[in-house]
């Protein structure tokens, strides 16, 4: 039961976006439609898990001396595999995300969740782990992504939502528009579900 | 001394380990994102030279400078060579453009479309659309330089275009003409 709540708790408590705050670089580039914010989280989860899945198999084999080069080669070899795999099979796709594949290397979410838990914890609840903030990842990055296409393009999963009802601003798919965006849900999260912020600070 | 043994031989084994699974997923994909990338000019050229029944692509190293990436020679239906279709990279605001266009024997440009950019959703990525490319059509870039009006808010990837699709049909056109 332990791993159930290994997964349930990166969808909320931890959320690396909302909560843990990690990962955000992506998080404003690749968001302006829903489309890529599901895209990119599908890439970081399959790079999460797989990477995860490894290290915590063969995580009493790597000396802790050398582990920070060990994890970074095992997670670079999952990242390459997908950009490969976007470029091969999902033309469109790869080509709107371009750098930001690559640079789930990067990702400190990823690093993250290995050092903190991956190298520490059985196969089972990694993997539960590894999914739960995958998953916690990929609705933030949609739910950012949504708001940033419907305000700034007009559309909704590429189809017109906004024609005769508002003028979209073309200042929610710049850069201004992403912090504008995670702001303000940042701050509905830390209201809704924070319950530490009032001893906090 | 035992450690830096083990430390080493386990960063091998995990190196050699990435080394044979990306060797495997570059063999598998490979093939696949090349065919991509031709299929996207093989469709393309039709496109951007609509006259033209064949093309030929010439690999001569003169042409291949300045961006220009590929040159293809367009004949009509009965072998006459009609124009050249050029596919070249621009560097754009944020990365490079590929772009594809053709234009006649007299330099006189058919039609341009982007291949590949990453520039930013609605204003970059607006060299994409019609109102912008089709400024380029009939014009021939080679002595004056005619007007082609640049997005608002997209300088930078608008001139990135105009000036990939000038000199890589100059470029062409002066090797050609040797």
């Amino acid at each position: 039961m332990n791993a159930t709540r290994d997964l349930i708790r990166g969808l909320w408590e931890e959320n690396p976006t909302f909560v843990l705050m990690l990962g955000l670089c992506p998080t404003l580039a690749v968001t302006t439609s829903v489309v890529n914010g599901f895209a990119m989280g599908v890439a970081t989860t399959f790079v999460l898990v797989s990477s995860g899945l490894v290290i915590s198999s063969i995580r009493r084999f790597i000396p802790n001396e050398m582990r920070i080069p060990c994890y970074i080669v095992i997670v670079a070899t999952f990242v390459t595999i997908a950009d490969m795999f976007l470029a091969a099979y999902y033309v469109d796709i790869h080509k709107v995300l371009g750098l930001y594949i690559p640079l789930i290397v990067v990702n400190c979410i990823i690093l993250g969740r290995i050092e903190a838990f991956a190298s520490k914890n059985p196969v089972t609840n990694s993997l539960a782990d590894a999914i739960g903030i995958g998953l916690g990842y990929m609705w933030a990055l949609m739910l950012v992504g949504s708001v940033r296409e419907i305000l700034g393009a007009g559309t909704f999963l590429g189809f017109d939502v906004s024609s005769g009802i508002f003028n979209p601003a073309a200042a929610f798919i710049m850069p201004a528009g992403a912090f504008l965006t995670i702001g303000f849900m940042m701050a509905f999260f830390n209201r809704m579900f924070k319950k530490r912020w009032k001893t906090c600070c | 001394m035992n450690n830096d043994v083990k430390a080493i031989l386990t960063l091998v084994i995990i190196c050699a380990a990435s080394a044979a699974g990306l060797s495997v997923a570059y063999s598998i994909t490979s093939p696949v994102i090349e065919d991509n990338r031709m299929g996207g000019i093989r469709s393309a050229q039709k496109e951007v030279m609509p006259a033209a029944d064949t093309f030929k692509e010439i690999s001569d190293e003169k042409i291949m400078i300045g961006g220009v990436k590929n040159v293809f020679e367009a004949s009509s239906k009965d072998g006459n060579l009609i124009g050249y279709v050029i596919v070249t990279e621009a560097k754009g605001f944020q990365g490079g453009i590929r772009i594809i266009f053709g234009a006649d024997t007299g330099g006189a440009i058919t039609k341009v479309r982007i291949l590949e950019n990453v520039e930013t959703p609605g204003l970059g990525s607006r060299i994409n659309e019609e109102d912008f490319l089709k400024q380029f059509e009939g014009k021939a870039f080679v002595d004056d330089e005619p007007k082609v009006d640049a997005i608002t808010g997209a300088t930078i990837s608008s001139s990135a275009v105009i000036e990939s699709v000038k000199s890589g049909l100059n470029n062409t056109l002066s090797a050609v003409r040797e």
